[in-house]
């Protein structure tokens, strides 16, 4: 018997993943061990071991996206059980991107049919063609319900009426210029892999909450003097500190103080959760078009020192720009603090939360300000921070407790201690 | 309106056009007794000249109408079971059906070809075959199949009028159904199909008994499918616009054919389909015919033949 090679689940929220980039060719001997292929999933890419040795069966061809647990390959013990393999036709349907997607709009989801001899051909009924054309449907877009995946004409029929419902829909909205008579095409970056995953998660964000933003003011005289304290000591201490490690902490605290910004919609019911996992959003720049967003996680941050937080932080971003996350890295966060505005130097903003979450702050820069105290003009390093939450979940009072919380944090920062 | 049998329909198109044209007459074995009681009482009516019984040879049949058909008579001939209709095969097919065309158009032939057909009575092939396909893959000849009383008449009394041949098959099981028909004349052109029940999901065509079946399954279903049922009545001319236009709203097509599968109708039919009405299609066709095996007599016979539960199925898979 051939050996089948899975596309793997390498986390609970992952359902799909891309061949990136087979390593042998159709037939070729390879030994156990040695890397398949280059897998990618939402947010990482990852290398697919040899679980056996024999001549390798590619199933699904490059680019194609699959469910995981799905049939990408086989390795065959002989010539004959290779040649056997080639007869097979595999067809199925990728099932919608994620459970919370599915959700929210099944009807816009990729739903690619593939056969083994084909090379990853779409199926799709003549009419449900026709009629993907006629409304400039990219039948691609479409999820097949038909018999085994087939695309059918109510799975268009429900495309094309999910995105007359829905503002931005790519090629079929009105509001898209005409590639072939508007403006001229610069640049096409495929809408897949990060891109996609940031794409289907902000509009998924924006789609399914209720999200409000809030600015607040804060002095952050004392922490500054701080931080300038613990980098005169980074040799002692082992590690640079730095704002992103102290804002972490500070929300961190004061979220503890306020439960319920740490919480979710789950079903019926608001889960607060007991851990804070708190998601520090990294920036990624790629190219002149392409720059990418990591959210790894510091599991259980409302229990960590600054120190340990600062080394996670480092090791997070550190492996983010280098491509190296894994989903565990990035899985699992119940609030988020992002970088994005702080590091452009925006003063304000309306950040979109992760989807899923409650809240998401978001610090801009700091700046030095005359400010009135006691009636005196006094020279003071002044802060913005934006906060984004689900009104679903958290009204307007627990935001001002927290922001409260943070300016005591701010300005006493040994309370942190 | 007032209902009668599909056998007396026929009986009564062959009086009214053997009064209005004194060149109809009928041809067939024992039909002045009559077997089956279409042509009952009509050698009383007409008399011997016009009620012919022949020897026990469908080649002497057809092949005395077809040269009575060339001199200007309007002969009906009555073959009792369609499988006899092989032993005239060459008369009715190559001689009878191509002669208007091997004369450039200077001869018509005004020939009908009649016959019950069909199983379910259990009597084993010769009496139970459909052998329209072997007359629809002869140009030349128009081919009826009616599922109604009235269909029936109407289509019996336009093929007396044509003036080239056409063959009427009527079911076997079909003869003694009810159904409306009206006191007063009317036709039923060749060539025009009838949508028996209006529907949205699915298209299911089919031919005499068939439809029958189809309206059953239908009717079963509807708090499930929406299901058009398009009785052809006329397999040649067909009535192709009927199908795409009902196609244009189910997507969907099943066709039921009483016939065996191979070669049969319901291939032609699919391959015109898949042809002229590609962009039409939502789901695979699905046909429903007899196996691919000699129909037998007995209680075997249900096992080989469509049934509306098999046809339900169909449905159910184009539907999914």
């Amino acid at each position: 018997m051939a050996q089948e090679i899975l596309m793997p689940k390498l986390a609970m929220a992952m359902s799909e993943g891309t061949v990136n980039a087979w390593q042998f060719a159709q037939g070729d001997m390879v030994e156990k061990g040695q890397i398949l292929l280059e897998i990618e999933t939402e947010k990482v890419s990852y290398e697919i071991e040899s679980t056996g040795s024999g001549y390798l069966n590619i199933v699904i061809s490059e680019g194609q996206t699959v469910p995981v647990e799905q049939v990408i390959g086989h390795i065959a013990k002989t010539k004959e059980e290779l040649d056997s393999l080639g007869e097979k036709v595999v067809a199925f349907a990728a099932e919608p991107a994620g459970v919370a997607v599915a959700e929210q709009a099944p009807q816009v989801v990729q739903g690619e049919t593939h056969s083994a001899t084909t090379g990853g051909r779409i199926i799709a009924s003549p009419v449900a063609k026709k009629l993907a054309k006629l409304n400039g449907l990219d039948i691609s877009e479409v999820a097949g319900t038909g018999p085994n995946g087939r695309i059918v004409k109510r799975d268009v029929l429900a495309t094309i009426e999910a995105s007359q419902t829905a503002p931005v829909s790519g090629a079929s909205s009105t509001l898209t210029p005409a590639v072939e008579t508007g403006p001229k095409v610069k640049a096409s970056i495929p809408l897949k892999g990060m891109r996609k995953a940031i794409a289907d998660n902000m509009m998924l964000s924006l789609s399914s909450t209720a999200q409000m933003s809030s600015t607040m003011e804060v002095d952050a005289t004392e922490l500054v003097n701080l931080r300038k304290r613990l980098v005169a000591k980074a040799e002692k201490i082992g590690h640079r500190v730095s704002f992103t490690d102290l804002f972490a902490l500070i929300i961190a605290r004061a979220a503890r103080q306020v439960p319920i910004v740490n919480a979710s919609i789950v079903g019926e019911e608001i889960k607060v959760w007991e851990e804070i996992n708190l998601g520090i959003a990294i920036a990624t720049e790629i190219n002149e078009y392409e720059s990418g967003l990591f959210v790894p996680v510091i599991k259980d941050a409302g229990r960590k020192s600054l120190f340990e937080i600062g080394r996670e932080v480092k090791d997070l971003s550190g492996r983010a720009r280098a491509g190296e996350l894994t989903p565990e890295d990035m899985q699992d966060g119940t609030l988020t603090l992002s970088s994005a505005a702080f590091a452009g130097g925006l003063v304000s903003s309306t950040p979109i939360l992760n989807p899923g979450q409650a809240l998401l702050v978001q610090p801009g820069p700091i700046v030095e300000k005359p400010v009135v105290q006691d009636g005196e003009i006094d020279i003071r390093s002044m802060m913005s921070l934006n906060f984004t939450f689900d009104h679903r979940i958290v009204d307007g009072i627990p935001i001002g407790k927290l922001a409260v919380k943070i300016a005591e944090l701010m300005a006493d920062p040994e309370l942190l201690l | 309106m007032r209902e009668i049998t599909l056998i007396e329909a026929i009986r009564e198109a062959y009086i009214e056009e053997m009064q209005v044209d004194e060149k109809v007459f009928l041809v067939g074995q024992d039909i002045r007794g009559g077997n089956f009681p279409n042509t009952t009482g009509l050698v009383e009516m007409f008399g011997d000249d016009r009620v012919l019984d022949t020897p026990i040879s469908e080649t002497a049949m057809v092949g005395s109408a077809f040269g009575a058909a060339q001199m200007g008579y309007r002969p009906v001939v009555d073959f009792m079971s369609g499988g006899f209709a092989y032993v005239a095969a060459c008369e009715v097919l190559l001689q009878s059906a191509q002669h208007y065309f091997q004369h450039g158009g200077n001869v018509s032939v005004p020939l009908v070809i009649t016959a019950g057909v069909g199983a379910g009575l259990k009597l084993a092939n010769e009496h139970s075959v459909t052998p329209h396909a072997m007359f629809l893959h002869h140009p030349g000849i128009k081919v009826a199949f009616p599922s109604t009383p009235y269909d029936a008449k109407g289509l019996m009394k336009s093929a007396i009028r044509d003036n080239n041949p056409v063959c009427m098959f009527w079911h076997l099981a079909l003869m003694m159904e009810k159904g409306q028909v009206p006191e007063e004349e009317y036709l039923v052109p060749l060539g025009v199909a009838d949508v028996k029940r209006e529907g949205t999901d699915v298209t299911v065509v089919a031919t005499g008994l068939q439809v029958k079946h189809a309206l059953e399954v239908a009717a079963n279903l509807e708090s499930e499918v929406s299901v058009e049922v398009v009785d052809l009545r006329s397999m040649e001319p067909l009535d192709y616009e009927a199908i795409s236009r009902s196609l244009e709203k189910t997507n969907r097509l099943v066709v039921v054919d009483e016939d065996t599968e191979r070669c049969g109708f319901a291939a032609e039919l699919i391959a015109q389909v898949v042809d002229k009405s590609f962009d039409l299609l939502d789901a695979p066709i699905e046909r429903i015919c007899i196996d691919n095996m000699p129909i037998p007599g007995g209680y075997l016979e249900a096992h080989v033949l469509p049934n509306p539960a098999k046809i339900e199925t169909a449905i159910r898979r184009v539907i999914a």
